[in-house]
């Protein structure tokens, strides 16, 4: 009996009654997230969601033929639609709403990272950079309901043009805001928390912005555009603003590295169009778009067939300029603006008419060459001798919209954007177009959404004329 | 002239090693025999077998010497030893059976007869592994016992229960790797499929713990009612194991079973072997690149151009080639004609020369050796009358079909219980296992090429000869490839030498590889204590624990960056337990208690590590090579369930039984003030059969039971899931970089509900046949879901709880013995489930969860009002007439978000069939299942890509379908005779006149049309044969070795009868996962022997 009592015992003490007190808070999961981590981040999907890191972000490259297809030609056909937007409002977007939150709350998140005011009008302005990309792909989205959790698992869709009136306003309140006397934003990889250089972002994104109306609300337009060019954009060379990849950070690479290198594909090449554009005009930028073949040639390949093609060696791809590890990509830069200038000028949002756009087209050619390390003041003066290049009156805005889609080479989301709006450069459908209504003008709405969101989706969808597909009208296309 | 007749050095390898493993198996089997013998000879031993009525075995009966407390107990195979007196009298019994008594005498057979009202003590292991009378349960319980479980020595659980238990769905695994298949019990609960728990000697752990060799009975809980005592883990159905234990017989024995098999493939897609590589000759008549590239037999010419070629190149001109860099096969025929292949591009003797173009049907085939298993385990027994003991050790060594995968295991058993005093009972069961594999095939559709089935089944080119490729290096160490580039555009063969896509295959296998360290302990240490004939308390401390150290690594200089990563993690779970249980009869009442606690605490922590940027030397194959910063990552989880249980039954003249059972948990996962949930069961069992007895029916129907239950069972969620996560990136220099999770939690969250009632009959006719049918309904309600809602929320799911999917169905199992006489005997048993998911609630205002999106928009969904797991996908727009309606490039139009069909079957089943002749046994089991699709990968590209036969043909004029056909007009039709002309008509309605090229109707059209996609997961497998011969216990007793000794010739995974999938080259009962394969490997047959002798 004893041993029974001693077992009984021994029992009992695997039973010692304890609570579970903290066993469910992991002690290797963060409890909080720290305002300049939630920077770094925002900014680091720039690289999947703008430059191209994936498929969808390649499409502009595609729709304005900076590149063509090799072995498995689809976007470049139009197959492409109902692209996901989760990734702009679950990534960036959510995570700058929360450094606005944590400022605001005066949460300890925040300490440490930057004054309240810089930390949230740096938030605002890379918040209203993402819906611009958003907008001017989609039309109406989600916004004034978006990233609101539980609040709104089903957000409402803004009007574009709704979208458009709060982004200025975001726009110019944020550089209001940003105070340089205080402390600069801590995990600002694009700006090193130079607070003078985000007024000049979002000056610029105003400009751009107030340039997109040109066709649909050109008195808003004006109005914006004028006062953005007033509160101060690039105004040279040393000032274009670009997003930096990390030489030997594979977790940093520039997206093409990781295409191309990484991941060993080789599904692009410089398009045939442009190279037929360049070549003949003995273009410098042209050995530093494209990749330069035995018999020291760039070779494009053509655009739009549907016939599978090995690329390597037979056509080029894209030059190492834009495809190095480390090599940036642009967010905006001096030529970008020029040629917006030009256009202005052209449009009468600036004064002096085509005797003004023409020197700012000049100018922007030469800004152009300057930023790729091209410029020789011969070719560059012949260059503008030729025939296709020298400025006319009557042809000007072609003109000015095609060399700056040579200029925006690979900067495509813009190309496109111009091309929407103004239809230039003129540019000729893929021959094997799967849809035969042509390059897309506007995206698709994810699928997801008809299912998730369905009320407000339709409502969308009936405003954009009932269909939802790559062709509807949205607000600021002519 | 290209000479492809190399078989030998496969050959070659093969014979080497099996001789080596036969050389090991012949020396291992007399050694052993030596040794034995001399341990156990006795001086006075009868030996002896006990059968059934029809001459088959009776395992486990019990033999005692009349008057003495000596005994012992047969084997599995029915046999027996004792050293008895001479003239001593031995009684026999066994379950079920008359107690007969014989004169002791050396080679007895031993006929038993069955004892009247037979099968009513029928005893099978229910939920904490509590032995009872079948006939007293409530709900259903099948068993199955070890011998018939593994017929022909498989080493997998899962794949061994399936047609043999009613209600069990394989969801697969290849049988050319090394992973256990997983199996669905009635279907499904939650958003996702969940497997069963896989318990062993009343501890949870997985099913690779077991020593299949070591099982004595597999019993399958399927219901709630069933495991409502194991809680909410078994709410998918519960699999309890129960090993062979020694018994409290005076008595010792030795098995040995040994089993040797070969494995080889079984199953390939349908390759054509007409046409070679290449992307375009159907294309166009001249290629993209402008005329004079493409000859009119479909060949690429190469050009010699003086820029880019050097001198000695220019006589190549005109030189026929293929595009190398393809990996699809849409290039000229295989007609005997010169031309270049890729290696005559490397330097060396070939360079420049041109070989025939000659198909190579097998050359697929030929890349996949002969794989060996030797599965051998030894067991020892021996009890005492305070004691019983049983060790066991088990070896695995098995080579797979493709280079460098084997897997080497030992397993380590011991079960064991003594008596301490009068009281108390020690106990423990203990299994250890330690596995290492190298080169465990990689599966799945992959981009780094690590998946060599896939391209040979996906991306390929027809005239590769695979021999050729095996000496995968150039002389100098450079590594080689078939899918070279152009060297139209270079001469550098650095340049154009450099794999498109593929590397070569063998290299592959070779050099990158993965290693798994699998370690594994599971076991338990119990004391009973007996208060009294009627109550005892058992108390059990029991553990589950692995480590892995896995590791993978991508070789130096082939295409992809290399690399080396490797995954270490460790789980422990242990488990204490104490149960107070109580029986007892009062009059006609029969009473049954049990109250008990459990304490469960489990820990888990995962470190994963790969190098980034490549490895700082070639080869270097550790995390120190990482040229750029490792990424490393940690995972850690920790959980404590606290739980009290009871049961309670009562019996009614053994004939009516009432059970009820309740149990509470505490989980640590749960919110604090929601941890605590309660569910309690309910059962009733009728033997009315008992009423009749007396009666003509009776003779008939010789047991009929009736049975209803009810339960519910709640559970809870992960570890570490009430907070909104926040994720880690990747570091931007010094900067972290972090964002918030994509599920939205805000707390609040309950248990979730299941509630479940079933009702059943056993009725058994003339002894010999029976039938057990079982209705069924599970409400899943209250699930925790991870629901997806709308992005623009700032996330993409939403945890709540909501939900109700009702998953109900009927088994049926039908067990008989048509035939029974002392020399031929024949039992059979067949299951059939059908089972259905619908999908009755979600959330409110969320109607659809999405599960899965495979290519060309091929959705798995679960809509509300709908079964679960239904796949959307394209469908070929008609115009309402039944026309196809075709676009001005004349392809399909297609609708988006058309209905498929279901993804799970809508039933399954199988029959098992044993025949006895004399010494002879033959047995099989076959294993069935009607509907179900997946998505599959390689049908897709098979065709898509030109390898398949069905890509080879000729249009509706006769001519070839991959000739060119012709530029195209509306009014002129196409200038070219090939093509393929979809039957259809125009928007306008006009018919369609426009062929297009094959690889756009095979690569392009198809893809618009999701049933070319999802394939038909019907199927009927012949899964496993056993032929044995029991050599006779006469020779056995004269050459004094060995008491029983048993040869059988086995096949696994023996045939697939038939499947609506076969001829496209797929096994759909052993897909990669449930609803898909991106890159399936092969099916293999693996055919052999196996010993089993009893010392």
């Amino acid at each position: 009996m004893k041993k029974i009592i001693l077992l009984i015992t021994i029992a009992a003490l695997f039973y010692s009654c304890d609570k579970f007190d903290d066993t469910n808070i992991s002690p290797t999961l963060l409890t909080q997230a720290s305002t300049k981590a939630l920077l770094t981040n925002s900014q680091q999907s720039l690289s999947d969601l703008v430059f191209g890191n994936v498929a969808s972000a390649r499409l502009a490259s595609l729709y304005v033929q900076h590149l063509a297809e090799g072995p498995y030609p689809g976007p470049s056909l139009y197959n492409d639609r109902n692209l996901s937007f989760s990734t702009f409002y679950t990534g960036p977007l959510y995570n700058l709403e929360t450094i606005i939150k944590y400022n605001n709350e005066g949460s300890s998140a925040a300490n440490g990272n930057g004054s309240k005011n810089n930390q949230i009008a740096v938030a605002r302005i890379l918040k209203a950079y993402f819906y611009l990309l958003m907008t001017d792909k989609w039309g109406d989205i989600p916004y004034t309901e978006a990233l609101k959790g539980d609040e709104a698992y089903s957000p409402a869709y803004d009007k574009q043009q709704n979208i458009y009136t709060s982004l200025f306003k975001e726009l110019t309140e944020a550089v209001a805001q940003i105070n340089e006397a205080e402390a600069k934003v801590v995990g600002d990889v694009i700006f090193n928390g130079n607070m003078a250089s985000w007024k000049r972002f979002a000056n610029t994104i105003r400009m751009v912005m107030g340039l997109r109306l040109s066709a649909k609300d050109q008195a808003k337009g004006k109005t914006e555009y004028t006062a953005a060019l007033a509160a101060g954009v690039i105004s040279s060379n040393a000032q274009n603003m670009s997003y930096a990849f990390v030489t030997g950070d594979p977790n940093n690479s520039n997206p093409w590295y990781n295409n191309y290198v990484a991941s060993n594909r080789n599904d692009y090449a410089i398009s045939k169009t442009l190279t037929d554009y360049m070549e003949p005009k003995n273009d410098p930028r042209l050995p530093i778009y494209g990749e330069v073949l035995a018999g020291n040639v760039v070779k494009g390949l053509t655009y739009g067939r549907n016939v599978a093609v090995n690329i390597p060696a037979a056509y080029s791809r894209i030059g190492n300029y834009f495809r190095a590890q480390g090599a940036s990509m642009p967010l905006f830069n001096y030529a970008q603006v020029l040629f917006m200038r030009a256009e202005a000028a052209k449009l009468g949002y600036e004064a002096g008419g085509d005797a003004v756009a023409e020197q700012f087209y000049k100018d922007a050619i030469k800004a152009s060459w300057q930023q790729y390390g091209v410029f020789n003041q011969a070719a560059y003066d012949a260059y503008l001798l030729l025939p296709a290049v020298a400025y006319s009156a009557a042809t000007g805005h072609k003109q000015i919209m095609t060399e700056k889609w040579v200029h925006m080479y690979l900067n495509s989301w813009e190309s496109w954007n111009d091309w929407r709006r103004t239809g230039f450069p003129t540019l000729t459908p893929a021959v094997d177009a799967i849809d035969s209504r042509g390059i897309p003008l506007r995206l698709g709405y994810p699928t997801n959404e008809v299912a998730l969101n369905g009320t407000n989706y339709n409502a969308a969808v009936a405003s954009l004329g009932g269909t939802d597909n790559n062709y509807g009208k949205m607000w600021w296309l002519p | 002239m290209l000479k492809h007749i190399q078989v030998s050095p496969i050959l070659a390898t093969f014979k080497t090693k099996i001789s080596r493993h036969m050389r090991k198996l012949v020396l291992l089997v007399p050694s052993l025999l030596f040794l034995l013998t001399g341990l156990i000879a006795q001086k006075t031993t009868v030996t002896g077998k006990v059968t059934d009525p029809s001459g088959n075995p009776l395992p486990r009966a019990s033999i005692k010497e009349k008057g003495t407390k000596n005994g012992t107990i047969a084997n599995d195979l029915g046999v027996f030893s004792i050293s008895v007196a001479p003239g001593a009298k031995l009684i026999i019994s066994a379950t079920g059976h008359e107690v007969k008594e014989v004169n002791a005498q050396d080679d007895l057979t031993i006929q038993l007869s069955l004892a009247t009202g037979e099968l009513t003590e029928v005893v099978v292991t229910t939920a904490l592994g509590v032995k009872r009378e079948k006939k007293a349960l409530g709900y259903s319980v099948q068993e199955i016992k070890g011998e018939n479980l593994t017929v022909a020595k498989s080493t997998d659980l899962s794949s061994s229960l399936v047609g043999k238990i009613a209600g069990v769905q394989l969801v697969g695994s290849p049988s050319s790797t090394f992973d256990n298949a997983d199996i669905l019990i009635r279907g499904v609960t939650g958003l996702g499929p969940q497997a069963p728990i896989f318990i062993v000697d009343g501890t949870i752990t997985n099913q690779s713990a077991v020593i299949m060799d070591n099982i004595d009975n597999v019993s399958v809980l399927k219901g709630p009612a069933a495991t409502a005592l194991y809680g909410q883990r078994a709410s998918n159905g519960a699999v309890v194991v129960t090993t062979k234990k020694g018994t409290r017989k005076k008595t010792q024995s030795v098995e040995v079973n040994l089993g040797v098999t070969f494995e080889n493939l079984a199953l390939l897609p349908p390759y054509q072997n007409e046409y070679a590589g290449g992307y375009s000759s159907s294309y166009t008549s001249t290629s993209s690149l402008g005329a004079g590239y493409l000859d009119a037999q479909g060949f690429y010419l190469f050009k010699y151009n003086p820029a880019i070629h050097p001198a000695s190149w220019a006589s190549f001109n005109g030189q026929r080639m293929i595009e190398y860099g393809a990996d699809e096969s849409w290039g000229p025929k295989m007609d005997g004609s010169l031309y270049r292949p890729y290696y005559s591009w490397y330097p060396g003797d070939e360079f420049g020369k041109e070989f025939t173009l000659t198909p190579q049907p097998d050359n697929v085939k030929n890349f996949f050796r002969t794989g060996t298993n030797l599965n051998n385990s030894i067991s020892f027994t021996s009890g005492g009358e305070s004691h019983n003991f049983r060790m066991t050790y088990g070896n695995q060594d098995r080579t797979l079909i493709v280079e460098e995968a084997r897997r080497k295991q030992h397993q380590f058993g011991v079960n064991g219980s003594f008596d301490v005093g009068k009281y108390i009972t020690m106990s423990t069961d203990m299994i250890y296992t330690t596995s290492f594999t190298t080169g465990k095939p990689l599966e799945g559709y992959r981009l780094d090429g690590l998946n060599v089935t896939q391209n040979f089944n996906q991306w390929f080119e027809r005239q590769l000869d695979l021999e050729k490729m095996k000496q995968y290096r150039q002389p100098d160490g450079s590594l080689n490839s078939w899918n070279i580039g152009d060297p139209n555009f270079s001469s550098d063969l650095a340049v154009y030498g450099r794999p498109q896509y593929w590397d070569n295959p063998w290299w592959v296998l070779k050099e990158s590889y993965g290693t798994q360290n699998h370690d594994r302990m599971v076991g338990n240490v119990g004391m009973n204590i007996k208060f009294d004939k009627h109550l005892n308390l058992q108390s059990y401390v029991r553990m589950n624990r692995y480590t892995n150290e896995n590791d993978q690594r991508v070789a130096s200089g082939g295409l992809n960056l290399d690399e080396f990563s490797m995954l270490q993690n460790q789980y422990k779970e242990m488990n204490y337990e104490t149960n107070l249980v109580y029986k007892n009869k009062f009059g006609d009442f029969s009473v049954d208690g049990l109250l008990g606690a459990n304490k469960r605490r489990e820990y888990y922590s995962q470190l994963s590590m790969g190098t980034a940027g490549g490895l700082s030397s070639p080869n270097y194959f550790d995390i120190a090579a990482s040229i750029a910063r490792p990424n490393v990552s940690r995972d850690y989880t920790k959980k404590v369930v606290n739980s009290v249980y009871g049961k309670a039954s009562v019996g009614f003249r053994d004939m009516i039984y009432v059970e009820a059972t309740i149990r509470n948990d505490w989980s640590s996962s749960l919110p604090i003030d929601e941890n605590s949930y309660q569910y309690p069961s309910v059962s009733t069992s009728f033997i009315f059969s008992e009423l009749l007895k007396g009666t003509s029916i009776a003779n008939v129907l010789t047991f009929g039971k009736i049975r209803a239950s009810y339960a519910s069972v709640g559970s809870d969620l992960g570890a570490h899931q009430l907070d909104i996560a926040i994720a880690n990136g990747s570091f931007y220099g010094t900067n972290p970089s972090v964002s918030i999770g994509n599920q939205f939690r805000g707390g609040g969250i309950k248990p979730a509900l299941t509630k479940a009632w079933e009702v059943g009959a056993d009725l058994r006719f003339w002894k010999r046949f029976g039938i057990d049918v079982t209705v069924y309904q599970n409400n899943n309600t209250d699930q925790i879901l991870p629901v997806d809602v709308s992005s623009a929320s700032g996330f993409t799911t939403a945890q709540i709880n909501a939900g109700n999917i009702v998953s109900e169905g009927i088994e049926v199992s039908l067990t008989g013995t048509p035939i029974s006489t002392k020399n031929f005997s024949w039992e059979v048993s067949l299951n059939w489930a059908k089972n259905s998911n619908e999908v009755k609630e979600l959330a409110p205002g969320i109607n659809t969860y999405l599960y899965a999106t495979n290519r060309y928009d091929t959705r798995l969904e679960h809509r509300v009002g709908g079964e679960w797991g239904t796949y959307y996908g394209r469908k070929w727009k008609t115009d309402g007439k039944g026309n196809t309606v075709i676009l001005s490039n004349g392809l399909p139009d297609y609708d988006l978000n058309q209905e498929i069909g279901q993804v799970l079957p809508k039933w399954t089943g199988g029959m098992f069939n044993s025949f006895r002749y004399k010494g002879f046994d033959l047995t099989f089991s076959i294993d069935f299942q009607n509907g179900g699709l997946f998505y599959s990968e390689t049908r897709n590209f098979n065709t898509g890509s030109g390898l398949s036969e069905e890509t080879v043909g000729v249009n509706d004029k006769g001519y070839d379908w991959r000739d060119y056909p012709g530029s195209y007009t509306l009014a002129g039709g196409n200038t070219g005779n090939g093509g393929i002309r979809i039957p259809g008509v125009f928007a306008d309605g006009t018919p369609n006149n426009r062929y297009i090229p094959a690889r756009s109707y095979w690569y392009t059209a198809r893809q618009r049309d999701a049933d070319e996609v999802l394939l038909d997961a019907s199927y009927v497998k012949l899964r496993e044969v056993r032929l044995g011969y029991n050599l006779p216990t006469s020779l056995m007793q004269k050459s004094k070795i060995a008491k029983a000794a048993n040869i059988g010739f086995i096949v696994q995974n023996a045939w697939l009868i038939w499947a609506t999938s076969k001829e496209y080259g797929i096994d759909p009962s052993e897909l990669e996962v449930f609803y898909r394969e991106g890159g399936q490997l092969s099916s293999t047959r693996q055919i052999g022997f196996n010993l089993r002798v009893t010392f």
